[in-house]
């Protein structure tokens, strides 16, 4: 279901694209529909992904849930090595990057799930709190660029944002200089500031070491939680 | 006796009115003044001294291969430099071609176009065969960027022609100019079909009618930044402004488009009309630097020595535009604007902007080339 609405996702951005004329300079159609498909498919992950854990009586298991990943992105890079075969393109790198970034992102957005779940006193509230982290974390750059442009260590600030940025790392690593599109270049001054993108491997650092910390931080508030309700029984 | 005197008398008062009325008419037609050129030249001199302290051990300056090639570019256009490559823009030239990539470009990962047209102008301007291969690839490069039939647009599409950062969406008159620039640097030969296509997007950027086919063309003559946005004004419409009329001027000068012609003749009368050394019109004290560079640049390329305002005042820009950076040059011989954006709150950047519009305001470099 999820790789499905990730491939309309994309469909629906190709279409797009092709339609206003917002293509870009990269030579092949391949190299776009990869562009596409990527942050089709970050968008996709993201919001499903954290449904699977707001839930504190899932009865979904940690190695199934790891299987599921495993498995919404392994149908990425097939799909992404399919067209490239097909349409070319995109590079094997490419692909790779973002199959890697996928697969952290989706476990980013279960710790983030489990995480609100904890702290949450239900599950509305705990989706509501995961998509708010995530929405912030994927559009922080085009929220607070405005505000640090003028300040000190603006270039620092604004790499900083863009290492946290889902969105900012797919897109990089897909080969889209995503902060002058032609968009977000007229409506934010990001695209003016100067800054270098994140390697994709540093973003995928940060997104590794920040799921380890949220499922840390759910375990440990779980204990102690039980410690609470044993020493009050 | 008597007569003698009086026809004297009045040779003499003759001549001392036709002294001051034949200074003013040598600054009306243009030119700098002995005082204000030997001004200019020893503000180059302090600039550059600035730029030789901040030179990084690795050649570059600021670690980027784009503020490297403009300085690099500062130094070779001096007029006051030796005809031998100082050691440190041969070192810095070193730095520049360490970043050359597979496919011809030379940049690290972001700007592509932008960082391999203003290092192509660098190692252009030096002028070493050593670097002819890697000058080859580069035009090559550049060219592969166009937006065209081969990124699947026609000549219809309002992008058609254009050349953007290298890896984005969308094309813009300022990253134009520069691979332009460096393309006619480079000697792209005049019969290559990129120029005609870039000429296509040169005039869909131009405030226009006859000659911009897009429904928001206004005629004002001044050029927006791309094709149906402008950053003029309110920056939500389609208003001509400084920085972007002035390059897109020079477009049509690298593209061989004569001064007579109604597109050159239609930028030049928004130049007279909004003529301005405080501001980058349109755009206040944005990208003010850069402005100053298109401005000598485009201005010399055409040989406008004189330029006549709206109100009927003849401005000699030569004069005018050294006096004015010469005044606002730091006494530690940096530049450095006011407003940040577009990088220029850095010293190294708009210092490197003045010096080459200096450069211009001496004098045509050699490199820019206009049809007159």
């Amino acid at each position: 279901m999820i790789l499905a609405a990730a491939s309309g996702l994309a469909l629906v951005v190709f279409a797009f694209n092709r339609r206003s004329g917002a293509a870009g300079v990269d030579v092949h159609l391949g190299a776009r529909f990869f562009r596409d498909a990527s942050l089709g498919a970050t968008a996709a992950f993201l919001l499903a992904a954290p449904l699977f854990t707001v839930d504190r009586r899932s009865r979904h298991s940690w190695p199934a849930l790891a299987v599921t990943i495993a498995g919404w992105v392994a149908s990425f890079l097939l799909s992404m090595l399919l067209v490239r075969a097909l349409l070319g393109g995109a590079s094997v790198s490419g692909i790779a990057a973002v199959s890697a970034l996928l697969a952290v992102y989706a476990g980013l957005a279960l710790g983030l799930g489990r995480f609100a779940a904890v702290v949450s006193s239900d599950e509305i509230s705990a989706a509501f709190w995961s998509y708010v982290v995530l929405a912030v974390l994927a559009s922080g750059p085009v929220l607070f660029g405005p505000w640090i442009q003028q300040a000190d260590g603006a270039e620092t600030a604004i790499e900083a944002l863009l290492l946290v940025s889902p969105l900012v790392a797919v897109s990089t690593a897909s080969g889209l200089d995503l902060m002058r599109t032609e968009t977000l270049y007229r409506w934010t001054p990001v695209g003016q500031m100067r800054f270098q993108y994140p390697q994709w491997h540093s973003s995928f650092a940060f997104g590794l070491v920040l799921s380890g910390l949220l499922f840390g931080g759910a375990l440990f508030s779980k204990e102690l939680r039980t410690c609470a309700v044993s020493s009050g029984s | 006796m008597r007569r003698l005197f009086w026809v004297l008398m009045l040779g003499s008062i003759a001549l001392a009115g036709a002294r001051p009325a034949r200074a003013q008419a040598a600054s009306a037609s243009g030119g700098l003044s002995k005082a204000t050129r030997a001004e200019v030249l020893a503000s180059i001199a302090k600039g550059l001294r600035y730029l030789d302290e901040h030179q990084k051990p690795d050649g570059s300056w600021e670690s980027d291969i784009g503020i490297s090639g403009l300085a690099a570019l500062a130094y070779l256009r001096n007029p006051a430099a030796p005809d031998t490559i100082p050691p440190n823009v041969d070192r810095s030239l070193a730095f520049i071609t360490s970043n050359v990539k597979p496919d011809g470009g030379i940049y690290v990962r972001d700007l592509s176009n932008y960082y391999t047209a203003v290092a192509l102008k660098a190692i252009t301007a030096a002028g070493e065969p050593k670097y002819a291969p890697i000058v080859d690839k580069a035009k090559v490069y550049l060219a592969s960027l166009q937006v065209d039939e081969g990124e699947d647009y026609t000549k219809s599409h309002k992008f058609y022609g254009g050349i953007g950062y290298g890896s984005d969406l969308r094309p813009d008159m300022a990253n134009l100019e520069f691979a332009l620039s460096a393309l006619k640097d480079s000697a792209l030969p005049s019969e290559d079909p990129l120029w005609q296509k870039a000429l296509l997007f040169v005039q869909r950027t131009q405030n226009r009618s006859e000659s911009n086919d897009q429904a928001w063309a206004g005629d004002d003559g001044g050029f927006v930044y791309y094709p149906g946005f402008s950053y003029g004004g309110d920056g939500k419409g389609t208003q001509s402004y400084g920085s972007m009329t002035y390059a897109g001027l020079l477009s049509y000068a690298y593209a061989d488009v004569k001064k007579s012609d109604p597109r050159v003749e239609a930028a030049l009368r928004w130049i007279r009309e909004h003529y301005t050394l405080d501001e980058n019109p349109g755009m206040g004290l944005k990208t003010l630097y850069y402005y100053y560079m298109v401005f000598a640049k485009a201005l010399n390329a055409f040989g406008e020595e004189v330029v006549v305002d709206r109100e009927g005042r003849s401005h000699n820009w030569r004069e005018e535009l050294g006096k004015k950076l010469v005044s606002v040059q730091y006494p530690e011989g940096y530049w450095v604007n006011q407003d940040p954006a577009w990088w220029q709150d850095n010293k190294v950047l708009v210092t490197s902007f003045t010096l080459i519009a200096l450069e211009h305001v001496l004098g045509d470099p050699g490199r820019e080339h206009a049809s007159k």
